[in-house]
């Protein structure tokens, strides 16, 4: 594990324990009752949480999960993955699902792998209609926008 | 019992309930057979529209999913070498030498009869298991439902691979997260953040599709292309292989059974049943020289028990509500949103249901059987097709399920924070199955563990049903641990 490694993994520990930390110290304040197992839970999180620290530090290698096994994909390309997400969502709650799933449907298809311009239009209509029908079928219902109000 | 069984089956049999079933035997042959995407994906995928169906119509359907899995994700292990789920590593090591030296569709027959009567003795089990279950798990009560819980808990252990202290982090993580919203113990609201989305906590669906479903797309769409890169030749030896079945079917019922022992427990599961299998043929068989360069009963024995094995994991999961693996965790879900308590009451109160899942899984195998079967070419294509073609369904499918859990704007933000938490836990090594599993036992036992100690104190302890359900959890773990232990070894 290269030096960078070891600070992510790091990281990503300080970060969990941050998160249990804060829900113990939120948890003393709740009822006798419902105070208990949050407690018991995150105060057992918080020692994996040093014990895997501790690990860490001594330069250990860190075991790796059963369904870990696919390489995952560069941080870089996940940090930019989640913002186009983030971006896809803030106009979903502008416009509503069918503009927005259409717009990043054409914005992917056509700009980020390049497929022609007849395969963009089909591919999105094709599953754009078969959301819509398949949404009446089940009653499904699609997130509305501010704007969709005004349409 | 046996009207009741009667009765599943003609609703099964009712057309709207068997094009469902059949919508899920083709979403589960579809996200089998593209590694990366995988079972659980799939039933995560379909969870939110089962919500506004009939219950045994939704449950069939992610009945449907689970029961072909295991059966098309053969193709890949099979044809290219890379296990289409945890449940298919060990099809690969002699299905794959079987591809290549030419008896591709010798393998691929083998493995989807071998996987069917597998599904059926799965199913089988299930069934018989009603009868000697019922008494026993009518006279569960509190403190052995809460046992059983720590039984699935620490079982996680075995779950976790290689990384057991991450195994019970994720799950405490899991645990945390399941006490966020309305207490069911006080009247009060935990970790809302004065948002009321959080009232009634993190929905399942949404933290599954986060957890499951965004970083396994991210990955494969990072890696681009389509999903597999070599060609897929199916070759000759249909027939063959079916008559290897025949040839073998001890080995078919030996493994099934031990498949349905494997599911019953809580957290072993796919990840070590089918390296169980294999390791247990190896050790048994006589002639041992032909194993790993393409010996056909390779392909049976590991094949037999990972489907017999659904069989097996619906039985802790509908008798006891404690379920063995994130894919069961998922249909418990689906039957809690339905109004359907699984546990021991069951089986006074839904033994029909019951017995609609034994048909569902009985007849989905059948059918995923014979679709494999009769679609194994174009099927085994599909690994091929450019992922940026199957981006906008799986995309809006992901968008559109995550919306349906509380139809509130909040289940898109909650969907990419889970996705978040999802992804860096893939990327630093942490298992996701024991945040899942965590998740959904953290309400059943806060408040078994609530009653438990205010009815029977310290005494609970000293009750035989739980002193009984200890020791089979200390074998288990040991056994797991030992199990996990010899594959790390092996690998």
């Amino acid at each position: 594990m290269t030096k960078r490694e070891r600070l992510y993994h790091f990281a990503f520990l300080a970060l969990i324990a941050a998160v249990l930390g804060y829900g113990l110290v939120t948890a003393l304040d709740f009822f006798p009752g419902g105070r208990f197992f949050p407690v018991t839970a995150t105060a057992i999180g918080l020692v994996c949480c040093a014990a895997l620290g501790l690990h860490l530090l001594w330069g250990a290698e860190s075991g790796a999960a059963l369904d870990a096994s696919t390489q995952p994909a560069e941080f870089s390309y996940a940090v930019l993955f989640f913002c186009a997400f983030g971006l896809y969502i803030a106009v979903v709650y502008a416009t509503g699902f069918f503009p927005a799933t259409a717009l990043a449907l054409l914005v992917f298809l056509r700009l980020y792998t390049r497929v022609g311009l007849v395969m963009t239009v089909c591919v999105t209509g094709a599953t754009l209609g078969g959301t819509y029908l398949f949404g009446i079928l089940l009653n499904i219902s699609w997130p509305r926008g501010v704007l969709s109000s005004l349409v | 019992m046996l009207d009741a069984a009667v009765q599943a089956l003609f609703i099964v049999l009712q057309p709207g309930h068997l094009a469902y079933l059949l919508v899920g035997v083709g979403v589960g042959l579809a996200v089998g057979v593209l590694p990366g995407l995988g079972g659980i994906v799939g039933m995560a995928l379909l969870l939110p529209l089962t919500f506004t169906m009939d219950a045994t119509a939704g449950l069939a359907m992610l009945i449907g999913v689970a029961a072909v899995i295991t059966t098309s994700d053969t193709f890949v292990s099979v044809l290219i070498g890379v296990p289409g789920s945890a449940g298919s590593q060990a099809t690969v090591v002699d299905g794959y030498a079987m591809a290549q030296k030419g008896e591709g569709a010798r393998a691929l027959s083998a493995a989807f009869l071998a996987s069917m009567f597998g599904g059926i003795i799965g199913a089988l089990a299930l069934c018989l298991s009603l009868p000697v279950a019922r008494g026993m798990v009518l006279s569960f009560a509190s403190p052995e439902l809460l046992m059983m819980s720590v039984m699935g808990l620490c079982m996680i252990g075995v779950l976790s691979g290689n990384a057991p202290l991450k195994g019970i982090l994720a799950a405490s993580l899991g645990l945390f997260l399941g006490t966020w919203g309305a207490s069911n113990i006080t009247a009060e609201y935990r970790y809302s953040f004065e948002m009321d989305y959080l009232f009634d906590g993190i929905p399942l669906v949404v933290l599954s599709l986060g957890l499951y479903a965004i970083p396994e797309f991210l990955d494969v769409l990072s890696r681009g292309g389509s999903i597999a890169r070599k060609g897929l030749s199916v070759g000759s030896g249909w027939g063959e292989g079916a008559r290897d079945v025949r040839r073998h079917w001890p080995l078919v019922v030996r493994h099934s059974l031990v498949g349905v022992g494997v599911g019953i427990v809580p957290g072993l599961g796919a990840s070590i049943v089918d390296w169980l299998n294999y390791g247990l043929l190896v050790r048994t068989a006589r002639d041992k020289s032909k194993f790993g360069s393409g010996d056909v009963r390779g392909v049976i024995a590991p094949e037999s028990a990972n489907n017999a094995k659904e069989g097996g994991a619906l039985i802790p999961t509908l008798l006891f509500g404690v379920p063995g693996s994130a894919g069961m965790a998922l249909l418990l879900s689906a039957m809690v949103v339905q109004g359907i308590q699984p546990g021991p009451r069951m089986l006074t109160d839904n033994l029909e249901l019951i017995f609609a899942l034994v048909w569902s899984l009985a007849i989905g195998n059948v059918v995923g059987t014979a679709v494999c079967f009769a679609l194994s070419r174009p099927i085994s294509r599909l690994a091929l097709v450019p992922f940026s073609l199957l981006f906008p369904v799986v995309f809006t499918l992901i968008i559109v399920g995550a919306y349906q859990s509380t139809r509130h704007f909040g289940d898109l933000l909650a969907l990419v924070a889970c996705g978040i938490l999802g992804w860096l836990m893939k990327r630093f090594g942490f298992p996701r199955a024991p945040l899942l599993i965590g998740f959904i036992l953290s309400a059943l036992v806060e408040r078994n563990l609530w009653i438990t100690l205010n009815r029977y104190g310290w005494d609970w302890l000293s009750r035989p049903g739980v002193l009984a359900i200890g020791v089979l959890t200390l074998l288990f773990l040991g056994y797991g641990l030992r199990a996990a232990l010899r594959r790390e070894k092996s690998a």
